[in-house]
C-alpha cells in the first residue's frame, strides 16, 4: 500500500489526473489498443468456430505481432491511467476481475494458437473445420475477452474518485 | 451554439428519461458499444490490411466475408449510439466533437459505398496472388484512418460537454 501512496502522489500521477488532454489521450489509446487486441481475438475465434472458413489461418500470423504491440500499448496506458487513482482501483472488484479476465484470456489465446499449430495443414489452409478442442478454446477465449470488456466498463460506475 | 430547442420533446420523452434515470441501461449500452467497436475494428483490420497488401494469405473474396462481422459491429454501435443520443439529445447536438465524429462516420459510410459499387466486383474475380490496384489501397487506407479517428473523437466527447 505504501507503493500505491507513492504512485498516487508521484508527479506522473499528477500529470495524468490534472491534465484532461493527457487523460483523454490515454483513454483513446486504450480504446484503440482494445479494438486491436479484442478485435483480433474476435476474428480469430470466429474463423476457428467456422465463420469465413475459406480464410487461411496463416493470415493471423502477421497480425499476432500487431496484437502484441497493441497489448503493450494498453499495458502502458493502463498503468498510467491506474496511477491517477491507485488506492481506489486496487480495491475495486470489477477492476480486479478485469485484470483476471485479461490474464486468463491471454493464457487461453496462447493455448488456442498452440492447439491450432497441432491441426492438420488442411485446417490452416482453409475450407476444413478445426478440431472440437480448437473450436471450444475459441469460444471460451471469445467469452473471456468479452467479460474483460464488460468488467472494464463497470469500473467507471463503481470506483471511487479521491 | 445553434438552437437545439427542437430536440426538447425528445429529451422529455419516456424513452429518453428511461435511459437517463436507469442505473444500468446507459452502462449496458456503453458495453455493447465497446463490443461492437471490437467487432468492427477487428474485421476492418483484417480486410483493410489484406487490401493494402500487408496481409497476403487468402483470396480477397474469402477475406471479404469478414465484412459481415463489421456490419454486425456497426449495427450494434448504431443502435447503442442512438440510445446515447436519445438519453441527452441537446448535449450531443451541441458538442462539436460529436458533430466531427458523425462526419467521419458519414465519410466512412461513403468509403464503404464506393468500395461496394466500384471495387468489390473486380476484386473478387482476381486470383489470390494478384497485386491489388492502387485505388483499392487508397480506400483501405481511408478506412483505417477514419475508424481510428472515430474512436479517438468518441473517447474525447466528454471533454466538450456531456456525451
Amino acid at each position: 500500500m505504501e507503493f500505491l501512496d507513492w504512485l498516487g502522489a508521484s508527479s506522473l500521477a499528477h500529470w495524468v489526473s490534472e491534465n484532461m488532454l493527457v487523460y483523454y489521450t490515454l483513454l483513446a489509446g486504450h480504446a484503440i489498443g482494445m479494438g486491436i487486441v479484442v478485435g483480433f481475438v474476435y476474428m480469430l475465434s470466429a474463423r476457428v468456430m467456422g465463420f469465413g472458413i475459406d480464410i487461411p489461418l496463416t493470415i493471423f500470423d502477421r497480425l499476432y505481432h500487431l496484437t502484441w504491440a497493441a497489448f503493450g500499448l494498453n499495458f502502458a496506458t493502463g498503468i498510467l491511467l491506474f496511477s491517477a487513482n491507485p488506492r481506489n482501483l486496487i480495491v475495486n472488484p470489477p477492476f480486479l476481475l478485469k485484470l483476471g479476465f485479461i490474464a486468463v484470456g491471454g493464457v487461453l489465446l496462447w493455448a488456442l494458437s498452440r492447439s491450432l499449430e497441432g491441426e492438420p495443414v488442411a485446417v490452416s489452409a482453409g475450407g476444413t473445420a478445426a478440431s472440437a478442442r480448437s473450436r471450444t478454446l475459441a469460444l471460451v477465449t471469445f467469452l473471456v475477452w468479452t467479460a474483460a470488456i464488460v468488467s472494464g466498463r463497470i469500473i467507471a460506475y463503481t470506483v471511487k474518485y479521491v | 451554439m445553434f438552437d437545439t430547442s427542437f430536440l426538447k420533446p425528445l429529451h422529455d420523452s419516456a424513452i429518453s428519461e428511461a435511459i437517463r434515470f436507469s442505473p444500468w441501461i446507459f452502462p449496458t449500452l456503453e458495453t455493447l458499444h465497446f463490443i461492437g467497436l471490437c467487432l468492427l475494428v477487428g474485421a476492418m483490420m483484417v480486410v483493410d490490411f489484406r487490401l493494402l497488401g500487408i496481409l497476403r494469405a487468402g483470396s480477397v473474396k474469402s477475406v471479404l466475408r469478414l465484412t459481415h462481422l463489421a456490419i454486425v459491429g456497426f449495427a450494434i454501435n448504431l443502435l447503442s449510439g442512438i440510445g446515447f443520443f436519445v438519453s441527452s439529445p441537446e448535449n450531443y447536438a451541441q458538442n462539436p466533437l460529436f458533430a466531427a465524429k458523425m462526419i467521419l462516420v458519414l465519410l466512412a459510410g461513403l468509403n464503404v459505398l464506393w468500395f461496394e459499387l466500384a471495387e468489390r466486383q473486380a476484386l473478387v474475380a482476381l486470383p489470390a496472388s494478384a497485386a491489388l490496384p492502387g485505388r483499392t489501397r487508397v480506400v483501405a487506407g481511408f478506412s483505417i484512418a477514419l475508424w481510428l479517428g472515430i474512436i479517438v473523437l468518441g473517447r474525447f466527447l466528454p471533454l466538450l460537454g456531456i456525451g
